[in-house]
């Protein structure tokens, strides 16, 4: 699917490589600045909300000591627009978003700080947004670039992508129902992005989420069950509290900052006090507004991770402890477990039921890189409890689950599911005849 | 003429080949009696490997190093006294000028220490010498000793009867002395949980609280749990036992004035649950467990967050107060701040439901964590001034202790013990094995399932072959040199090949040890020596007659027992392995092999449970359950007394 | 099982003998009898919490009563039974033997299958396949200053406290004859076994060495020779106290001071059955429990309790020189069938084949279980 969308800039890895192979001094205190003109005209073809947080002219500059409006290089030389900016840990470099014309294209560029012309890192078809850098020098982004009318659930929902240092393609990390915007990397070495709860009700509740680097183990991290309206740019500040902008509006300015703590992510949110927010130098330029503003001294890398998938393989397994641990009322037991699969256009597919044990614990192998959905069902095959497709397993991914609609923020108890001691029962995998293979046990 | 020596070259050197490998088979078939080692592939899997003890590791001579351990202050708080095992010492500090006034000697590993109320004189168990010391505090003197059970940790002072009675808790042993005090006197001996750790005065004084370090065996399924121990030191009674549900790892016991609670830090175990991540405490969490004396009542709370977690919680000490506890975190090199009022309201307001699933909820340690304090390496032991004013914070992997002043929970200066070994690369490997920080979100660390290197006595479920698959006992680290290859499997030829990606990726889901890091584990594992045992003193008969039957070539009725079943043919001396996979018929539903490396013996009876995936919960199990067929060697000839012999003769490896 | 309440009766002893003398119903002294009577029976069945009727053992120990029944330890504390089974961990149901450690309290409970430590509610399983146990069929239970000392059907096993390891006697190691031990006993110095159809051995626990005691007729069922030895080669039971070992057997019982053998018959003495299950011991009485009642005596004083038909209960004493003395009794055990007995200070504990009995004590003020006993009547096997 990828390789049909995709065509991928030749001069990538060698540009890589470039950038790695030059040690060039940014002076301590220098600030990387996206900036947007104060008299930027209305884009007049604003396909997305990328076009309205970043007007035509705006651009991505480094500004050092004595940080003078004056006195500042344009990383973004030569493109349309850019703004995003995201600087790797150990200084050198900055990665933000861009596009050559102001009817292209966005995608990921990649510029020296010690200087060079900025070099496009993608060539993502819908183009690609909001970069960051992941342990190994991968880095990660949005594609496609959400359209403007788009909502969370469009029929070619945005997703996370990874480009490895010198890799040929990208590789696609997340495969939910909605899309997946605003991706930053924790210290401790996941992917935040956000993205939205699949829409039982509408509108649909935009929140956090994790995933590891190699598209594992998607959870939840906060905002599924406070606030609502629009979400956007997480970062994690060096104290472990997570910022994020909140807007109930959909205009795309402004809007409020908000923070939760790493320690209850789901029982802290609230709006980021002014005398919390870091001090920075101070940095104005009359003719511009600052979009964001990055500092470029060099920080602690975050904690890598081994990929468990293995990609030669098209299946993934599924485990819950207990299906009945749930906050969900009445807590009916359920007997079954349907799984679906998306389906296009929001509308979802059964791909065959597993059995229930007598725990609660259920174990599938299911098809990789799918969404799935699941619900239990009681014994007369009613369901009892639902979660729309939204979750998925990468090839070779075991995924465990503590319940269904479990309280978040929860570590299992200590037992063995009885379903661990079977083996996973099939679930729609496609054997090589074609048919589907042991659909229902 | 030239093609012609070629070909007789060729031929001869073809033949000699041959002959080679006809007689490595010969020689492979005689030394094993197997026919099944067609992956063996190098002399050097059998060969090359130490033919004695001394030559390996652990029985060399190592530097030593201060290693603060036990910590008490004295009753008008000028003095602290620290005990330093390693170098078999116990040092007196100036409480004002942080510096050491006086060291004495206390063979034997000084490890836990007791003062009586008066100050007058210091007990001091000695762990590797099976004794508690009383040193006069005048002159810091020993003047007099009592033997207790093996390997004595935990020692507290019980202000029962008259001049007062000593309690200890006995690690290897798993019992508990005790003692009068004055004269120094063992007057009993009780029974403990699995590795009795640390001991207190229970709220009243009235009995002692002692918490065991490790859970007890389970069979199969069984949900794994530790122990507080109540006893009566004037009773010389049990009083009742308390389970910490899959609590393992607790080193600290305290009680609590005011109340009637005794708190003891536990690593929340999932050993159960297949290791399928390590976030979200999927693999173990830290926490307190809250033992209401006066209910027989146990709440165990987490003292992690749902994003950062503090591992292998250690000592613990509560102000005289009442308000806060102080968690050494030893993993995390972290002092964690509980205010007690606001644990305490919690309990009050929770039901039953939220209290049985309080260690589970990983928002929850915000109502009652009040501060985390940074320290030096490895914080184990803490302990307080009498006034509550200072805490210290025995840094054992930087050799010092760190004073905090509990008010302000600023630093106050650090008693400096030795020079922190940073040149010694099994102080720097013990250094790697005991911090968090290289797992995910600092979840564990190496020590977090291997205290001292040795095993919790748990069986994993690691999901890389498999969910619900190839189940596996831990095995201990100890005594490990010179025993290779590693793992059930024997996939892994060495330890860097153990510890490196292939560890990051199953276990710690992180960035993998560097280079620097796995040569100083290396050095710190195999430095060290084998498990220490109950078994000591002269031979006895029946270990004689043991080691009889674990060299016999034949059975009692006058079979010779073939080459490849005899004991110690695979279980060969000097380390008692062979270094090959065997298969000795315990393969299981849930294995996806039969083989399985020959483990080696030394210590092996304090590494129960047994076999790979810990299905025996002793050595007898071994033969008289899971060796029907006498794969597992020619064993079922033996009558009861003749199985006793032998297993005696193991428990003395 | 024969060492059961050492420690209660060791203290007790000598306030037994000197008790002064008891006031029997005529009003005449019976000062002569070296022993309380009982006065009064209660009983305890399914009603009260029994988990079962059969009862093989009890022991009365420092409040709580431990009763050993076909379906699991019930213990007494208080007012209620509690039950522990194989579902608290028990290794079986079938609980034959019980002791306690008088240096740590521990209850020590031998099954149909294995030995059981219980320690303040925690249950510890030794069997003859996880442990060095001789034999899952454990009969009798001792515990000794070091040691504890299991009788199984396949030999003695010896637990030492302090290592954990076992050592394990039979026929291939002692001068046992068969390795099917019924009973194990211990004094100061010397260990003493039960044997089935091999009489009494002894171990000399200092030395380690072993001495057999048969019965020189070599007649199971008939005492061709009083007073030789042992009565029988056929052990049932085995009790030292107080320097007195007493033999019990299907076939009367012996007494052994140490120095020379006694032989009671029922025809030749006023013990009520040759048929005995179980000999408690305190001071240098025996309350020997048999299948068809049970008889104290100290041998040359007896007293026996049984069951009369129509109810309650006959009492009948004999003193030295004097005939013997009939009373009836308003109550009666449970089951004359007699299985064990626990002496205590006020009291008498008795495990019988159809509920547990407490024979209060004349003249002790026995205090009340606070059990809401069944009202007793004799009641036939």
């Amino acid at each position: 699917m990828t390789a049909r969308r995709l065509s991928i800039l030749g001069a990538c890895f060698l540009g890589t490589l470039a950038c790695r192979g030059r040690k060039a001094q940014v002076p301590a205190g220098s600030l990387v600045i996206a900036q947007t003109p104060v008299l930027s005209a209305a884009s007049s073809n604003q396909r997305s909300a990328l076009d309205a947080r970043i007007p035509p002219g705006s651009r991505v500059i480094l500004a050092s000591p004595p940080l003078k409006p004056e006195d500042v290089r344009v990383l973004s030389e030569g493109l349309a627009a850019a703004g995003e900016p995201f600087v790797t840990p150990d200084g050198q470099r900055a990665l933000f978003t861009g596009k050559k014309t102001p009817d292209g294209a966005w995608q990921i560029y990649e510029v020296l700080l010690g200087g060079g012309e900025p070099r496009a890192l993608t060539s993502m078809p819908g183009g690609a947004a909001s970069p960051a850098l992941l342990a190994d020098g991968s880095v990660v982004f949005a594609s496609p670039v959400r359209g403007s009318e788009d909502g969370w659930f469009p029929k070619d929902p945005a997703a996370l992508w990874a480009l490895a240092p010198g890799g040929a393609s990208p590789k696609r990390l997340t495969w939910g129902t909605a899309s997946a915007a605003d991706p930053t990397v924790l210290q401790d070495g996941r992917i935040l992005f956000v993205s939205a709860v699949p829409p039982e009700s509408s509108p649909p509740r935009v929140s956090l989420f994790t995933v590891y680097n190699d598209g594992t183990s998607v959870s939840p991290y906060a905002c599924q069950h406070d606030g609502s309206g629009e979400i956007g740019h997480p970062r994690e500040l060096p104290d472990g509290r997570i910022t994020f902008l909140s807007r109930t509006t959909r205009s795309g300015r402004g809007g409020v900052t908000e923070m939760i703590l790493p320690s209850r992510p789901w029982m802290s949110r609230r709006e980021l006090l002014p005398a919390a927010v870091i001090a920075e130098p101070l940095f104005d330029d009359p003719a511009w507004d600052e979009a964001e503003r990055v500092r470029t001294e060099p920080r602690k890398r975050p904690m890598g991770r081994i990929s468990t998938i293995d990609i030669a393989k098209k299946s993934g397994v599924i485990f819950c402890i207990d299906v009945d641990h749930t906050t969900y009322e009445p807590r009916t037991r359920a007997a079954r477990v349907r799984i679906l699969a998306a389906g296009g256009g929001g509308t979802s597919r059964p791909l065959g039921e597993v059995p229930v044990h007598e725990d609660g614990s259920f174990m599938a192998e299911v098809p990789a890189d799918v969404a799935l959905g699941f619900e239990a069902l009681d014994e007369a095959g009613r369901v009892v409890r639902r979660l729309p497709p939204s979750v998925w397993v990468r090839p070779g991914e075991n995924r465990g689950c503590i319940g269904c609609h479990e309280p978040h923020g929860l570590a299992p108890r200590n037992r063995r599911p009885l379903a661990v001691k079977e083996p996973p029962v099939a679930i729609g995998l496609v054997a090589r005849t074609g048919s589907v293979k042991r659909s229902s046990p | 003429m030239r093609m012609r020596g070629f070909a007789t070259t060729a031929t001869t050197g073809i033949l000699v080949a041959a002959g080679l490998c006809a007689g490595a088979r010969w020689h492979m078939l005689k030394m094993s009696g197997r026919k099944d080692l067609t992956g063996v592939k190098s002399c050097q899997t059998c060969h090359g490997r130490p033919r004695t003890v001394e030559e390996l590791p652990w029985a060399k001579p190592r530097p030593h190093h201060a290693s603060p351990g036990g910590l008490v202050v004295s009753p008008d708080g000028k003095r602290l006294f620290v005990a330093l095992d390693d170098m078999d010492e116990v040092a007196e500090v100036d409480t004002v000028t942080l510096l050491v006034v006086r060291r004495s000697k206390v063979p034997g590993g000084p490890t836990g220490l007791a003062l009586d109320p008066a100050g007058e004189h210091l007990y001091v168990t000695c762990r590797s010498g099976d004794r508690v010391a009383a040193l006069e505090t005048a002159m810091l003197k020993e003047v007099a000793a009592a033997p207790v059970g093996t390997a004595p940790v935990g020692i507290a002072w019980i202000p029962s009867q008259g001049s007062g009675r000593l309690v200890v808790a006995n690690s290897v042993s798993d019992d508990v002395t005790v003692l009068s005090a004055s004269p120094l006197a063992s007057l009993g001996l009780l029974a403990g949980g699995r590795e009795p750790y640390a001991v207190a005065a229970s709220p009243d004084g009235s009995t002692a609280v002692v918490v065991s370090r490790m859970a007890s065996l389970a069979r199969g399924d069984e949900v794994p749990a530790a122990e507080v121990t109540v006893v009566d030191p004037a009773a010389l009674r049990v009083v009742s036992r308390e389970r910490l549900e899959s609590g393992h790892l607790s080193e600290g016991i305290c009680a609590v004035p005011g109340r009637p609670w005794t708190l003891s830090p536990i690593l929340k175990v999932r050993n159960l649950v297949p290791i399928t991540h390590a976030a979200q405490g999927w693999v173990v969490s830290a926490g307190v467990a809250v033992c209401d004396l006066s209910k027989g009542s146990v709440v165990e709370l987490p003292l992690d967050e749902t994003n950062a977690y503090f591992a292998d919680p250690s000592g613990i000490a509560v102000e005289p107060s009442g308000k806060r506890a102080f968690i050494a975190s030893a993993g995390a090199n972290v002092v964690t701040v509980v205010d007690l009022a606001r644990l305490s309201h919690w309990l009050e307001t929770a039901d039953d439901g939220a209290r049985r699933g309080a260690i589970d909820d990983l928002q929850l340690s915000p109502e009652y964590v009040v501060a985390r304090v940074p320290t030096g390496l490895n914080p184990r032991q803490v302990a307080l001034s009498p006034d509550g004013r200072t805490l210290w914070v025995a840094e054992r992997l930087q050799d010092s202790v760190l004073a905090l002043d509990t008010g302000t929970l600023q630093p106050i200066g650090r008693v400096v013990l030795g020079d922190g070994g940073s040149n010694d690369p099994i102080r720097r490997g013990e250094r790697v094995f005991a911090r968090a920080s290289t797992t995910f979100q600092g979840q564990f660390s190496c020590r977090s399932c291997h205290p001292d290197g040795h095993a919790d006595g748990l069986a994993y479920d690691f999901d890389i072959d498999g969910v619900g698959r190839d189940i596996v006992d831990n095995r201990s680290l100890q005594g490990l040199a010179g025993t290779e290859p590693f793992k059930w499997t024997g996939k892994n030829p060495s330890l860097r090949v153990q510890c490196g990606p292939r560890f990051a990726k199953v276990l710690t889901r992180s960035d993998p040890f560097g280079e620097r890091d796995l040569d100083d584990l290396d050095a710190f594992i195999f430095s060290l020596p084998p498990s220490r045992t109950r078994s000591s003193g002269p031979w006895t008969d029946a270990q004689r007659r043991g080691r009889e039957i674990f060299f016999a070539t034949g059975t009692t009725d006058g079979r010779e027992i073939p080459y490849g079943l005899r004991c110690s043919t695979c279980h060969r001396p000097p380390l008692y392995t062979d270094h090959l996979p065997a298969d000795v018929g315990t393969k299981g539903r849930a294995d996806n092999t039969g083989l399985f490396d020959t483990p080696h013996l030394l210590g092996i009876a304090a590494s129960a449970p047994f076999l790979h995936d810990g299905r025996a919960a002793t050595l007898e199990e071994i033969w008289t359950v899971y060796n029907p067929k006498d794969q597992h060697g020619v064993t079922n000839y033996m009558n009861k007394i003749q199985l006793n012999d032998l297993i005696e003769y193991l428990k003395r490896l | 099982m024969t060492k059961k309440s050492v420690a209660v009766l060791a203290c007790a002893a000598a306030a037994l003998v000197l008790t002064g003398p008891l006031k029997a119903r005529s009003g005449r002294p019976a000062a002569e009898l070296p022993f309380p009577l009982i006065e009064r029976f209660e009983h305890f069945g399914l009603e009260q919490g029994l988990p079962a009727w059969k009862v093989h053992c009890v022991l009365a120990d420092k409040g709580k009563v431990w009763v050993g029944t076909t379906k699991g330890l019930a213990v007494l504390e208080g007012k209620t039974f509690n039950v522990i089974g194989p579902d608290q961990g028990l290794s079986h149901s079938v609980v034959t033997a019980l002791a306690v450690d008088p240096a740590t309290g521990d209850l020590w409970a031998g099954t149909l299958r294995g030995l059981n430590r219980i320690s303040a509610g925690k249950v510890e399983t030794f069997t003859q396949t996880s442990s060095g146990l001789p034999n899952n069929v454990v009969y009798s239970v001792a515990v000794g200053k070091d040691a504890v000392w299991v009788a199984t059907a396949a030999g003695v096993g010896r637990r030492d406290s302090r290592t954990g390891s076992w050592s394990l006697f039979d026929a291939t190691n002692t001068l046992m004859h068969e390795p099917w031990a019924y009973a194990v006993t211990l004094s100061p110095e010397k260990l003493y076994v039960g044997i089935w159809a091999g009489g009494i051995v002894e171990q000399d626990l200092a030395r380690g060495t072993w001495k057999e005691y048969r019965d020189p007729d070599g007649e199971f069922e008939l005492d061709l020779a009083p007073d030789d030895g042992p009565i029988s080669d056929i052990s049932s039971w085995a009790t030292w106290e107080d320097g007195i070992l007493w033999q019990g057997s299907y076939f009367g019982v012996a007494r052994y001071d140490g120095n020379r053998w006694k032989s009671y018959l029922e025809k030749k003495s006023p013990l009520v059955s040759n048929f005995v299950n179980f000999i408690a011991a305190k001071g240098r009485v025996a309350w020997i429990c048999t299948d068809r009642g049970l008889t104290v005596t100290d041998g040359t004083s007896w007293a026996t309790y049984k069951s009369a038909e129509g109810g309650g209960g006959t009492l009948e004493i004999t003193r030295p020189g004097a005939p013997p003395e009939r009373r009836r009794t308003a109550t009666a055990m449970s089951n004359d069938f007699i299985l064990g007995a626990s002496i205590t200070e006020n009291e008498v504990w008795f495990a019988t084949s159809h509920g547990l009995t407490r024979g209060i004590l004349a003249g002790r003020n026995a205090q009340a279980t606070g059990v809401r006993t069944t009202p007793t009547q004799g009641a036939s096997r």
